[in-house]
C-alpha cells in the first residue's frame, strides 16, 4: 500500500501516540486509505469488532494557513441492539464513558480536535474510546437491564479527596465551587454546573471518577425543540470539546456524562483537561442547539419539497 | 531634604513590634532594619525600606519586604512552571533571579494603618514560614507524590477553630453593593464582579459582560497550607496564547515596583489548560477575624482598578501597548 501523504507533525505525532497507546489494549491502528482533501481513514479490529477511525482536516480550516484536525471515532452495534435502543438513547447514554450512542447511525461515536497542549493526554484517552466506548455501552446496558448493576465492588476509585482538593483550590476562581466528601462540584457563572465525583460502581470499569456537566434548558434559544440525539450528533460533528461521554437530557437540563476509568488517572493534565473541556462544551451548546435547529428546519423544507 | 524630595523617615509602631520580635531570634542575623535568617544555602530577610513617596492620608511611611532564596535543589523551573507554581503561592510570588528561585512579598506600611498588630504578625510569618510553605509548594508541584507527606510535615490546621461567621459576607455584600458593584455572596465567601470595560455590570447576567471576577472564600483550603482565606481575581479573556507566563512574571514585577500599593501577599499565576491569568493569595489560618476577609477583598478590588488602568484594552484584555502609553 502506498505510503499515504504527510500530515503536520503534531498530528502524525498524535497518530503514532495514539497506535501506542492502542497498543497497551492489544490493537493495532491499521491505515486503510487516505480522504480528500486531508485525511486518512484507518481501522482497528476490536475485540468486539471493527472501528473506524477518521483523522481530517476541519472544514472551518482549509481556508487557514494553519489546519486545525479532527479526529473521529465511529464504532458499529449490533442492528438488533439499535433496533431496541431507538428511541432510548437519554436512557442508555447514561452508561456512556468514552462514546455517544447513535441508535439511528447504528454506532457508537467519539472525537476529539488534535490539540497541541496535552496532546498524550487526549491521545491516550482517544485509545481508550477506540477499544473500550462501545464495549462499555454494551455491556453496562446488559448488566443494567439484567438486574446485576448492583454485584459486590471490587475496586474503588483512584481519585481521593486530595484530588479533589487540589481542583477546588486551583479552580476557585471560576465560579462557586463547592467541596464534597469523594467529589467537586463548580457552578460556572450562567453556563452551567460541573459536578466530579469519584466512584466504585460503574457497572463496566468499577472504579473511576464520573463527570457530569449539566447545563439549564432555558435560557438557550429553542434548546427545547432539541433531543440529546440532535445534540450528540452535533457533537460529534463540529464540537470543539471532544466527544468522549454522551449528552442526554434530564428534565429541563442537558447533562453531558463521561466516565474516567482509574487506570488512566495517570495522564498527564487529565484533570485540567476535563475542567477545560467542560467549560468549552457548556459555552458551546447554545451553538449546537442552534446547529441542530438550522439543520431540522432544512431537513423539513426538504421533506416538504420530495 | 533636598529642597524636592522629601524622605520620610518615620518609624512605625508595626515596624518597631517586628524587629523587637526578631530580635528576640538568636539564630537571626541583624541588617540594618531587617533581620537575615540564613539555614543551610537558603536564606530568608525581612527588611523594612523607606519610601519617597508622599505619604497620603494614610501617612505611607515604609516598606516592608520579606524574601526567601532557596539553595540549590535541582534545576530551575523555566517562566512557565514558574507561572503554574503562582497559582499556588503562599505569603508572595514565586521567581527566578540569577538562577536561583525564590520568593518575595512586600507590604506598604502606613502609620494609621488599622490593624497594626494583625500586620506585625502577617509579616513575621512570612519571615517564619516562607522556607518551609514555599519549598513544600515547589516540591509538591514537581513531585506531585511529595503532596500527602509535605501536608502531614507541615502540619498546617485543615479545620477552623473558630470559623468565620458567616453574616460578614451578607455585610461585605451590601457594602459592594452599596457602591454599585454585583456581588452574589455564599455561605463561606463572597464573588464580585468589577467591570472592566462596557456596560454589561454581570457575568451572571451576560457572558459577555466584561467583567473581572474576585472570590474572597473561607472554604477553599489550600492543598499544604490548610485552611485561611482564599482570593483571587480573574479576568474575562486570556492573554495571546502562550503569553502568560511572561504576563504572570511582568506584573508580579510590575505590583513590586510600585510605591504605594496593597500588599503583595500572593501571585499572578497561570491556571488550566489555557493558560488563564489568574491573580490568587491565601492566607493560612484557623482563626476567623471580623474585618480580614473584607480587606482583602477590598485589596483585590484595588489591584483589578490598577490593572483596568494601566494594562486593559477594551474587547481585547491585557496589552503590553497599554502598559507602556499609561
Amino acid at each position: 500500500m502506498a505510503e499515504p501523504a504527510p500530515l503536520p507533525k503534531h498530528v502524525e505525532d498524535f497518530i503514532a501516540t495514539t497506535g501506542r497507546f492502542l497498543s497497551q489494549f492489544k490493537l493495532n491502528l491499521e491505515f486503510k486509505d487516505e480522504l480528500k482533501p486531508e485525511g486518512r481513514r484507518y481501522v482497528v479490529e476490536a475485540q468486539d469488532g471493527p472501528v473506524e477511525i477518521i483523522v481530517h482536516r476541519t472544514q472551518r480550516s482549509l481556508d487557514r494557513p494553519v489546519g486545525e484536525y479532527r479526529v473521529r471515532v465511529w464504532a458499529n452495534t449490533d442492528s438488533e441492539f439499535c433496533r431496541i435502543a431507538a428511541d432510548k438513547e437519554d436512557m442508555l447514554n447514561r452508561t456512556a464513558t468514552f462514546g455517544a450512542l447513535l441508535a439511528a447511525e447504528n454506532a457508537v461515536v467519539s472525537q476529539a480536535l488534535i490539540p497541541t497542549v496535552a496532546a498524550d493526554t487526549t491521545a491516550g484517552l482517544l485509545a481508550v474510546a477506540i477499544a473500550h466506548a462501545r464495549r462499555s455501552l454494551v455491556a453496562s446496558n446488559a448488566k443494567v437491564f439484567s438486574g446485576r448493576e448492583g454485584e459486590p465492588v471490587e475496586q474503588m476509585s483512584a481519585w481521593t479527596d486530595l484530588d479533589f482538593e487540589g481542583l477546588h483550590y486551583d479552580y476557585a476562581h471560576l465560579g462557586i465551587g463547592d467541596l464534597g466528601r469523594w467529589g467537586w462540584r463548580m457552578e460556572f457563572l450562567a453556563a452551567g454546573t460541573l459536578t466530579i465525583n469519584a466512584v466504585h460502581n460503574n457497572p463496566y470499569w468499577g472504579g473511576g471518577l464520573l463527570c457530569l456537566l449539566r447545563v439549564p434548558k432555558k435560557g438557550i434559544n429553542g434548546a427545547d425543540r432539541v433531543s440529546s440525539r440532535q445534540l450528540n450528533t452535533w457533537d460529534h460533528l463540529v464540537g470543539d470539546a471532544p466527544t468522549f461521554g454522551a449528552w442526554l437530557t434530564d428534565d429541563d437540563d442537558f447533562v453531558f456524562v463521561r466516565f474516567l476509568p482509574n487506570f488512566v488517572k495517570g495522564l498527564d493534565s487529565l484533570m485540567d483537561m476535563v475542567v477545560s473541556q467542560s467549560m468549552v462544551r457548556a459555552r458551546e451548546l447554545p451553538m449546537l442547539v442552534s446547529a441542530a435547529l438550522e439543520a431540522a428546519a432544512l431537513e423539513s423544507v426538504g421533506d416538504a419539497a420530495s | 531634604v533636598d529642597g524636592r524630595k522629601v524622605k520620610w523617615i518615620v518609624i512605625s509602631q508595626i515596624e518597631e513590634w517586628v524587629l523587637g520580635e526578631l530580635a528576640k531570634q538568636p539564630e537571626l542575623q541583624a541588617l540594618d532594619r531587617g533581620f537575615v535568617w540564613q539555614r543551610g544555602e537558603d536564606v530568608s530577610r525581612l527588611t523594612f525600606e523607606p519610601t519617597t513617596v508622599e505619604p497620603g492620608d494614610f501617612g505611607l511611611c515604609v516598606t516592608a519586604r520579606i524574601e526567601t532564596l532557596f539553595g540549590d535543589r535541582g534545576p530551575v523551573p523555566g517562566p512557565e512552571a514558574i507561572a503554574k507554581l503562582n497559582r499556588r503561592a503562599c505569603y508572595g510570588a514565586y521567581f527566578v533571579q540569577e538562577g536561583q528561585l525564590g520568593i518575595r512579598a512586600s507590604y506598604c506600611i502606613y502609620d494609621k494603618e488599622p490593624a497594626a498588630h494583625w500586620v506585625a504578625i502577617a509579616l513575621l510569618r512570612a519571615m517564619g514560614e516562607q522556607l518551609a510553605l514555599g519549598f513544600g509548594i515547589v516540591h509538591s508541584e514537581f513531585v506531585p507524590e511529595s503532596l500527602p507527606a509535605n501536608r502531614s510535615n507541615l502540619e498546617y490546621p485543615r479545620t477552623w477553630s473558630e470559623p468565620p461567621d458567616p453574616s460578614i459576607f451578607e455585610r461585605m455584600a451590601a457594602d459592594f453593593t452599596s457602591r454599585g458593584l454585583i456581588s452574589t455572596r455564599g455561605r463561606h465567601g463572597l464573588v464580585l464582579e468589577v467591570p472592566l470595560s462596557g456596560d454589561k455590570p454581570s457575568r451572571m447576567f451576560d457572558p459577555t459582560a466584561e467583567t473581572a471576577l474576585l472570590h474572597v472564600s473561607t472554604d477553599v483550603p489550600h492543598p499544604l497550607a490548610g485552611v485561611g482565606y482564599f482570593a483571587s481575581i480573574a479576568i474575562p479573556f486570556d492573554p495571546p496564547p502562550g503569553t502568560t507566563p511572561a504576563w504572570c512574571q511582568y506584573l508580579n514585577d510590575t505590583e513590586r515596583t510600585m510605591r504605594d500599593f496593597v500588599p503583595r501577599l500572593g501571585a499572578w499565576g497561570m491556571r488550566s489548560l489555557d493558560g488563564e491569568l489568574v491573580y490568587s493569595m491565601f492566607w493560612p489560618t484557623n482563626r476567623a477575624e471580623g474585618a480580614v476577609a473584607g480587606t482583602i477583598m477590598n485589596w483585590m478590588v484595588q489591584r483589578t482598578l490598577w490593572l483596568r488602568e494601566r494594562f486593559w484594552v477594551p474587547g481585547q484584555g491585557v496589552s503590553m501597548r497599554q502598559a507602556t502609553n499609561g
